[in-house]
């Protein structure tokens, strides 16, 4: 009988058999992200204010235009990237207090953006008392601000323990 | 001025870089299809992997490692978006359909963690070793053998 490690070679190589791809150099042009290239930077407040306007329409719409807005979220330079200045900093899924410390302890200044449910949500300068840090968290270097999304949470909820599982195991 | 086969309103790629990334880009793919199950998204990983090899292409020593660790972990975000989606809206994302006649394992590959299942694809499918997937993966390789332990129980757990 064949057994699991010979079984998973052959599936893999299977899957990546039938994975043709065209590599092709001028895709890295159509692909590039702003940020990370592009020397002319729009305003702060345009940057701030799209950040503002994609988190506040982030739940808010639901489903396929939700993984867009979390897609567009991420094309700003996410701190939580490899080599990001949060990468495995512990800070997903704590509560807004313990984040804050953290934050003004690098020197940032912190301004939250609290998703009450799917359709409503409002920034605030304080830390809301419920909640947890999903994620996202834009921090704005030229200004030593950051500005945190924050979701309710449910420690208690078998899909919310999974994400952090696997948090826990990415780090 | 240095020659490219990058486009002609676009940035000046290093023509090393444009062969790496002739070289590497299916390779990444297919490595990134593996670990998240869709090949739209791990097109787009691998192509966010090389750009982020290509800002720092002068001063990184291993491009090939780099640009795996870069893959791995930009899968591990899409993954757990994908957790978050489900998680925070409550609907369901399109299920993937099995690119392969075996099924029930892949569906158990897409059930380990993220880390587990990108442990065992790179020992299984690119036949790294400890070292290597450690490196990939920014831990130590005695960890990666625990990683794919652990992997290989929960599979045949599921396939059992």
């Amino acid at each position: 009988m064949i057994g699991i490690e010979e079984r998973l070679r052959v599936m893999l190589t299977d899957v990546a058999m039938a994975t043709n791809v065209q590599p092709d150099a001028r895709d890295l042009d159509r692909t590039q992200r702003r940020p990370a290239h592009s020397s002319v930077r729009p305003p702060t407040w345009r940057r701030r204010g799209t950040v503002v306007a994609l988190v506040s329409a982030l739940l808010a719409s639901g489903g396929i235009a939700t993984a867009t807005v979390l897609w567009q979220l991420r094309a700003t330079e996410s701190p939580f990237n490899v080599d990001g200045p949060l990468y495995c900093s512990g800070l997903q899924f704590q509560p807004p207090s313990e984040v804050r410390a953290q934050l003004e302890g690098m020197g940032y200044n912190v301004e939250w953006q609290y998703q009450f449910s799917p359709s409503e949500s409002a920034l605030r300068t304080q830390p809301p008392d419920e909640g947890a840090v999903i994620e996202e968290i834009v921090l704005f270097e030229e200004e030593g601000s950051a500005l945190v999304l924050v979701a309710p949470f449910d420690p208690a909820d078998p899909l919310h323990q999974r994400l952090v599982r696997n948090e826990d195991d990415l780090c | 001025m240095r020659e490219t086969t990058a486009g002609t309103t676009g940035p000046r790629w290093p023509p090393e870089f444009v062969r790496f990334y002739e070289d590497e880009f299916a390779g990444l793919v297919r490595l990134c299809r593996l670990v998240v199950g869709r090949l739209d998204v791990a097109e787009e990983v691998a192509q966010e992997a090389l750009l982020a090899l290509a800002a720092r292409w002068q001063v990184v020593d291993k491009p090939v490692s780099y640009a795996r660790r870069s893959a791995v972990h930009g899968c591990y975000r899409h993954l757990k978006r994908a957790g978050m989606e489900r998680a925070l809206v409550r609907e369901c994302l399109p299920q993937v359909v099995p690119p392969t006649s075996d099924g029930e394992l892949w569906d158990a590959l897409q059930n380990l963690t993220p880390r587990r299942r990108a442990a065992v694809v790179m020992r299984y499918w690119q036949d790294l070793d400890d070292a290597c997937i450690g490196e990939a993966l920014g831990c130590r390789p005695a960890t990666v053998r625990s990683l794919i332990h652990r992997a290989l129980n929960d599979l045949r757990r599921a396939v059992a």
